[in-house]
C-alpha cells in the first residue's frame, strides 16, 4: 500500500511553546484518517504542515510522494475550520474560483452535480452571507473537493451541521475514498471517528498518543469497560474493590477495573447494591478512550 | 499565470461591485453635472429683485441727477445678458432724498431717519455726497479728506461690494465731469477720458507652422490649475484601487480563505494577482473620470492642454504609483489583524502618498523650480509629480524624466519585494496585528 502522507519526527515550535513533538505518521493512500485530540492539542497545526503552509522546524514531511516547500499544490486540497469563503461572493462564483485556482477551469457542470447532490441547488445565486452555517459548511465541503484533488484535508467538517446534513457530507467523503482520494480529517466527535475512520490518530499536547485502526486501539486497552444498569433506590457505585472509575451516563454506567480484576466478582458487589438489569463487559469506547488521555484527574491518578 | 489571472479577476469583481467604487464612480457624472448645473443654477438665483437706494447730494451740482442717468445705462445694459436675454443682475433705483440744512445736528437726525427706513427695508441703504467733494482744496490731500469731502455709504450688512465700487466709479467720473465742465465743453472731455485698457495675455509661442501665437488664456488656466488636478486625481484612483485590495487581504485573513488560496496558488502569484486587480480596478475608475474630466474641461473650452501625449505619461506613472502603493496596502492589509490595525500601519503610507499635495504650491508656481525638482526625486512623490510638471508646457526636461522613472522603477522592485516578504509571512498569521518593527525585520530576515 503506497503512503499518501509519510510523517517523519516532526516538531513545529511556535517561540517557546512546542505545537507539534517528535511526531512520525504515515497515512496510507485511499485511506480516510481521522486526527482526534483536545483543543489546542495540535491537530490543526499538523494539518497546516502536511499542507505546507507551517514547515516543521525539525523533521520530513513527504505529501504524495514529495518533499516540498511549496504550499500550491493543485492536488491537496485543504478545508479550514469553519469559515473560508467569501462572503459577498454568490455560491456559484465562489465554487468557480475555487476549482480554477487548482487549475481545473471546466467546472461548470462539476459545480452543478455537487449541488445538487449537496441539496443546494437552489442556493447557487445566492450570496454565502445568506447562507446558514451548516449550509455554507456545505459549500466549503465542496470548493475543497470540486477539482478532485487526491489529498483532501478537512479541518471539523462535521461541526455545526445537523444530523441530517452530516449524513449527507459522510455519504460524499465515503465517495470521495470509493473514487481513490485519501482523506484526512479532524474532529471532535468520538461517534463519527468510530464509524468512518479507516485509521485513528490522537494528538495530546502535541504528541502522539494513539495511532492505528479502531479495532487495534480498543485492543491495546483489553476488555476492560463493564457497562451496566441497575435498579433501586439510591443505589451507590463508590468504593466496589477493582473499579477504578465510573462514568456516570444517567440511565446507565460504565466501570472500568483494573488489570486482573475479575468482572464476576463485581457482578457479585453490584448484585448487593441494586437489582442488576444489564451487565456486559467490552472494549472501551474511542470517547472513554479520549477522556482516560485527555482528562486532567485521570492523569493524576495513573 | 492563469492562475494570477483568476486571483486578479475575483478581486477586481469584488472591488467593482464593491459600494464603495460604485459610490465614488456615480461621484463623477454627479459632481460633473452638478459643477455645471450650479453655475447655471447660481446665475439663476442670482438676486435679481430691484434695489432701491437712498441718495442725499449735498453739492449743489446735480450729481444725484448724473448718478441717476448711470444707473439708466446700467439698467439697460447690464441687467440683462444679452445672448440669452435673461436677467442676470438687480436693477437700481436712485431715489433722491433732499438734504437737511447743513449742519452736524440737521445731517445726524437725517442720517438717523434715513436709516430708520433702511431698517424697514424701503432702502438697500444710503449714498450721501459730502458737499465738499468738489472743493479741489480740500480733497487734493488725501489724508485730509473728511466726511464733507467724500461719499458715505451706510447699509445694514458691509456686503453691497458691487453696489458701492459701482458708485464710486460713477460718481468720480461724474465729478470728474463737473470739474472739466466748468472749462471744456462735454465732447472735449468725452474725448480726454477715453481709457486705455490694459490686457493679460499668455506668453507667445512658436507654432508649428513657424507663425508667432499667443497662447489662448483659457488654455493658460488650465495649465495652471491642471497640475493639481492630475496629482489629486492620481491620488484618487490609486485610492480607490490600493483600498479594497488591502480590505479583501484582511478578509481573507480573518476568514482563514487564506489558508485556502496558499494551497492553491504561490503567495508571489497571490500578491501578483491582486496587484493586476488594483491596476484593472484603477484603470476602470481611470478611464471613467478621465473621459469625465475631458468632457468638463471641453465644456468650458480649456481642454488644450489634455494631449495624448500627456495621457500616455499618466497612465505609465499611475501604474507605476499603483505597484509602489498597491503592494504596500497589500502588505499592510497581510500584516494586520483586523481592520482597525490597519489604520495604524497606513499611517507612515498615507503621509508618503500625501506628500505631492505639500509641494503643490511652489509646484504651480514654477513647474521647473529648485523646489519642484527636489520633490519630484523623492521616489514616492515621483508618478505624481513629474505627471504634474509634465502637463505645464515645456515639460520636465527628458534627463529628469529618465532619472525619475529609474528610480520609481527601482522604488517599485524595492516595495513589491518587501512586501512579498510581508505578504507571505503576515497572510498566515492570526491574532493581533503586526508592529512596525515586526514589518521591517520580516523585510530584511524574510
Amino acid at each position: 500500500m503506497s503512503v499518501a502522507v509519510e510523517i517523519e519526527n516532526v516538531t513545529k515550535k511556535f517561540g517557546n511553546f512546542t505545537a507539534v513533538d517528535d511526531l512520525s505518521l504515515h497515512v496510507p493512500t485511499n485511506t480516510i484518517y481521522g486526527f482526534i485530540g483536545p483543543n489546542g492539542s495540535g491537530k490543526t497545526t499538523t494539518l497546516r504542515m502536511i499542507m505546507r503552509i507551517f514547515f516543521p522546524n525539525s523533521g520530513h514531511i513527504r505529501v504524495l510522494g514529495e518533499e516540498s516547500w511549496k504550499a500550491a499544490s493543485d492536488r491537496v486540497a485543504y478545508l479550514p475550520e469553519e469559515r473560508g469563503l467569501y462572503k459577498t461572493m454568490k455560491v456559484r462564483e465562489v465554487l468557480r474560483f475555487y476549482s480554477e485556482l487548482k487549475g481545473n477551469f471546466d467546472c461548470k457542470g462539476a459545480i452543478a452535480e455537487w449541488l445538487e447532490k449537496m441539496d443546494l441547488s437552489a442556493w447557487a445565486d445566492k450570496k454565502v452571507e445568506a447562507l446558514s452555517k451548516g449550509m455554507s459548511q456545505k459549500v466549503q465541503f465542496i470548493a475543497t473537493v470540486i477539482a478532485k484533488p487526491s489529498l483532501v484535508l478537512l479541518d471539523e467538517p462535521f461541526s455545526g451541521l445537523d444530523p441530517v446534513n452530516a449524513e449527507v457530507l459522510r455519504e460524499a467523503i465515503l465517495t470521495l475514498k470509493k473514487n481513490g482520494t485519501t482523506v484526512i480529517f479532524s474532529t471532535h466527535d468520538m461517534g463519527v471517528a468510530e464509524r468512518m475512520c479507516d485509521f485513528i490518530f490522537m494528538i495530546y499536547k502535541g504528541k502522539k498518543v494513539l495511532d492505528g485502526t479502531l479495532e487495534s486501539i480498543q485492543n491495546s486497552y483489553g476488555e476492560d469497560t463493564l457497562r451496566v444498569k441497575i435498579e433501586g433506590d439510591n443505589v451507590r457505585l463508590d468504593s466496589i474493590p477493582g473499579v477504578e472509575n465510573i462514568t456516570d451516563f444517567g440511565k446507565m454506567q460504565e466501570l472500568r477495573i483494573a488489570r486482573g480484576v475479575d468482572p464476576q466478582a463485581v457482578l457479585v458487589e453490584l448484585m448487593k447494591r441494586g437489582r442488576v438489569r444489564h451487565f456486559e463487559q467490552s472494549q472501551p469506547s474511542l470517547q472513554d478512550i479520549f477522556v482516560r488521555i485527555a482528562s486532567p484527574t485521570v492523569e493524576t491518578h495513573q | 499565470m492563469r492562475k494570477i489571472l483568476v486571483i486578479a479577476r475575483r478581486d477586481y469583481r469584488a472591488s467593482v461591485r464593491s459600494k464603495g467604487f460604485i459610490v465614488s464612480l456615480v461621484l463623477m457624472p454627479v459632481m460633473m453635472t452638478a459643477s455645471i448645473g450650479v453655475q447655471a443654477l447660481f446665475q439663476k438665483l442670482e438676486d435679481t429683485k430691484e434695489k432701491k437706494y437712498a441718495v442725499v447730494d449735498r453739492t449743489d451740482r446735480k450729481l444725484v441727477e448724473y448718478l441717476q442717468d448711470s444707473a439708466k445705462i446700467y439698467n439697460e445694459r447690464m441687467v440683462f445678458d444679452p445672448k440669452t436675454n435673461k436677467q442676470i443682475a438687480s436693477t437700481i433705483i436712485l431715489e433722491r432724498i433732499t438734504p437737511s440744512a447743513n449742519t452736524p445736528e440737521a445731517i445726524a437726525e437725517q442720517r438717523y431717519e434715513l436709516s430708520q427706513r433702511v431698517e424697514k427695508d424701503e432702502f438697500e441703504g444710503i449714498l450721501e455726497i459730502g458737499p465738499g467733494v468738489m472743493n479741489l482744496k480740500e480733497t487734493l490731500n488725501p489724508e485730509k479728506i473728511d466726511d464733507a469731502a467724500s461719499i458715505r455709504f451706510q447699509a445694514k450688512k458691509p456686503t453691497q461690494r458691487q453696489f458701492m465700487s459701482w458708485a464710486e466709479k460713477m460718481l468720480n467720473v461724474g465729478i470728474q465731469v463737473k470739474r472739466f465742465q466748468e472749462r471744456l465743453t462735454p465732447e472735449e472731455i468725452a474725448s480726454l477720458n477715453i481709457q486705455v485698457p490694459l490686457k493679460y495675455k499668455a506668453l507667445t509661442q512658436q507654432g508649428a507652422d513657424g507663425t508667432f501665437q499667443d497662447t489662448a488664456t483659457g488654455q493658460q488656466i488650465a495649465t495652471f490649475i491642471l497640475p493639481g488636478v492630475l496629482i489629486g486625481l492620481m491620488f484618487m484612483i490609486v485610492m480607490v484601487g490600493a483600498t479594497p485590495a488591502m480590505q479583501g487581504i484582511v478578509e481573507e485573513k480573518s476568514q482563514r480563505i487564506a489558508e485556502v488560496l496558499l494551497g492553491s496558488v504561490s503567495p508571489f502569484e497571490l500578491m501578483a494577482g491582486k496587484l493586476l486587480g488594483v491596476i484593472g480596478v484603477s484603470m476602470t475608475m481611470a478611464i471613467v473620470y478621465m473621459t469625465g474630466g475631458y468632457l468638463v474641461a471641453d465644456y468650458y473650452g480649456v481642454s488644450g492642454g489634455l494631449t495624448p501625449m500627456l495621457l500616455v505619461w499618466f497612465v505609465a506613472f499611475m501604474v507605476l504609483a499603483l505597484l509602489i502603493f498597491g503592494s504596500l496596502f497589500i502588505a499592510v492589509g497581510a500584516a494586520s489583524g483586523d481592520i482597525k490595525d490597519t489604520q495604524t500601519l497606513l499611517m507612515p503610507i498615507m503621509i508618503l502618498a500625501c506628500l505631492p499635495f505639500f509641494a503643490l504650491g511652489p509646484i504651480m508656481q514654477d513647474p521647473n523650480g529648485k523646489i519642484a525638482v527636489i520633490c519630484s526625486f523623492f521616489p514616492f512623490a515621483t508618478p505624481m509629480l513629474l505627471v504634474a510638471r509634465q502637463s505645464v508646457p515645456p515639460g520636465v526636461p527628458i534627463w529628469q524624466l529618465i532619472s525619475g522613472i529609474a528610480l520609481v522603477l527601482a522604488t517599485t522592485v524595492f516595495c513589491v519585494w518587501a512586501a512579498g516578504r510581508i505578504f507571505r509571512i503576515g497572510i498566515l498569521m492570526q491574532g493581533k496585528g503586526a508592529k512596525m518593527s515586526d514589518l521591517i525585520q520580516w523585510v530584511i530576515k524574510g
